[in-house]
């Protein structure tokens, strides 16, 4: 199982930060999701990123990409998401909750 | 679902203390605008504004958005509450405090910084006489973190104007109490928030269980509502809506809601630009649609968004400066609110006094739950009962419909 990501039908609710953190340590926080929102509040340029094995997945609101660890993201965007990078990658689980909760099909899992 | 402590501030000494936040008088209080009033009348001789979180705030509960300001108002001279949407009161319990009295009034301009169970008084000489941009700005900035969350006041509030509104970051929201006066009188720039805390649930499984079928529930009864449709209760003019509709950009929901009523209108660049470009302030989020619709009203349609940019920017409420507006122009109008917020006197608004959100029978239960008042208004399963039934559930206390009454 996998998570794709449609990042132009994001809404910036942030349950996918929650729902993570919740199946990880059954706690509500924001902090210990695979998923990061990240916001240019002033721009309304914002979005998410998906922290995987190998790298992580940006989903900008121009579209979603991979960049593979060690690759330099293209763009000042997402400094806010930095932290990312201190994350325990996405684990693939099964029925994720991240899907589950997300109320825009932003995030849906796939095989 | 609550944090251990709450927050006491004493501006005038720099002191913070934290006081444990007992389970008998959650019991009795539950929480949001319910619990920020009994904590008022605690420490109501000595000034006090509370910024307080529901009970479901910041939990997976639908629309747990919710943060509640209450403090005795300059305009009405009654203690209300105002409804502070976005993010501002998810992050309040994440930075260790679920309620945060702010009492007395400091000797120079200053800004509380609330962080992983730590209060700082940080000195906002700086930014006294800076609008709400600018200094949201400068305190991320010099906190170096852009998520933190603000309840932050501009010329308006500083000059003690009773229209002056308690900004949420950049943007407007449901203070249409001249709470902004209250921040200027006390010297208190802004409250800045940010956390990493964390907080438990009784029972998680049975939490999970609840929570999605009403999630389920919450999501179909919002259907594909959106944008201006999702916020019918603005009564937002004909005319104004067609002008916002050629500026729409994208549409954004509450903390962990999913109704996205929020419109971010780019005034300043074309709106189907979806990449980041050098325009550092392409246009403004309309956070408060009611605020929005009497801005629209009183000006050109075409030229609404500047003028509500400049009314956040100066941390003015819109409701009530719509009326003192004469100039149907962007820059007449701008020059009107510039004019107004550098008033040397307090003026008493008379003009229309609205609530932000619709009156409804489950606004009240809204308020104490901490879930978006939006929300609940247009979604009838978010009510007493069945708000009562998940705190019972989640808690392992005791609740009924009546204790998400006031």
């Amino acid at each position: 199982m996998s998570i794709k990501v449609e990042p132009q039908k994001c809404i910036n609710c942030g349950a996918c930060e929650l729902a993570c953190s919740f199946y990880r340590d059954e706690v509500f926080t924001t902090m210990s999701a695979s998923i990061m929102m990240y916001r240019e509040e002033v721009r309304n340029y914002f979005g998410l990123m998906l922290k995987e094995e190998d790298g992580m997945i940006e989903g900008r609101p121009e579209g979603a990409k991979f960049v593979a660890e060690g690759e330099t993201s293209d763009s000042e965007a997402g400094a806010s998401a930095k932290p990312i990078l201190m994350r325990e990658p996405c684990d693939k689980c099964k029925d994720a909750l991240c899907a589950r909760f997300c109320p825009t099909g932003c995030l849906i899992e796939v095989d | 679902m609550y944090t251990e402590y709450y927050l006491v501030v004493d501006l005038a000494t720099g002191e913070a203390e934290e006081v444990e936040l007992e389970e008998e008088f959650v019991e009795q209080n539950v929480g949001g605008a319910k619990l920020n009033l009994a904590l008022y009348d605690m420490y109501k001789d000595e000034d006090p504004i509370v910024f307080g979180s529901g009970i479901f705030t910041s939990t997976m509960v639908p629309g747990s958005c919710l943060g509640v300001l209450t403090a005795k108002s300059p305009l009405t001279g009654e203690v209300a509450h105002a409804p502070i949407t976005w993010n501002a009161g998810a992050e309040l319990k994440f930075t260790g405090y679920s309620f945060v009295v702010v009492k007395n009034k400091a000797a120079e301009p200053t800004y509380l910084w609330l962080h992983d169970e730590i209060a700082d008084f940080v000195d906002a000489s700086a930014l006294w006489g800076k609008d709400t941009w600018e200094a949201t700005d400068a305190i991320r900035d010099e906190q170096g973190e852009d998520r933190i969350q603000l309840l932050i006041i501009g010329k308006a509030g500083e000059n003690k104007l009773t229209s002056a509104q308690v900004i949420n970051n950049y943007w407007g929201d449901g203070d249409r109490f001249g709470f902004g006066a209250l921040f200027g009188e006390k010297n208190l720039k802004a409250i800045a928030m940010r956390g990493m805390g964390e907080l438990e649930v009784d029972d998680a499984d049975a939490f999970l269980e609840n929570v999605e079928a009403l999630f389920k529930d919450v999501v179909a009864k919002v259907g594909d509502a959106k944008g201006f449709d999702a916020a019918d209760f603005a009564d937002i003019p004909a005319d104004l809506r067609a002008a916002a509709d050629k500026q729409t950009h994208r549409v954004e929901a509450d903390f962990n809601s999913p109704l996205p009523y929020k419109v971010y209108l780019k005034y300043r660049e074309d709106p189907s630009v979806m990449d980041m470009t050098d325009n550092w302030n392409p246009g403004v989020l309309v956070s408060d649609p009611a605020g929005f619709a009497a801005i629209g009203k009183a000006v050109n349609p075409d030229a609404a968004g500047e003028v509500l940019e400049k009314v956040f920017r100066l941390g003015l409420n819109p409701v009530a400066v719509a009326s003192k507006l004469t100039a149907k122009d962007a820059a007449g109008a701008i020059a009107e609110l510039e004019k107004l917020a550098e008033s040397s006197e307090a003026e008493k608004f008379n003009a229309v006094f609205s609530p932000i959100f619709p009156e409804s029978e489950r606004m009240e239960a809204a308020y104490i739950a901490g879930i978006c008042p939006v929300l609940a208004a247009k979604v009838d399963s978010l009510n007493a009962e069945k708000f009562a039934e998940l705190a019972s559930l989640t808690t392992g206390l005791e609740f009924d419909a009546d204790a998400f009454k006031m």
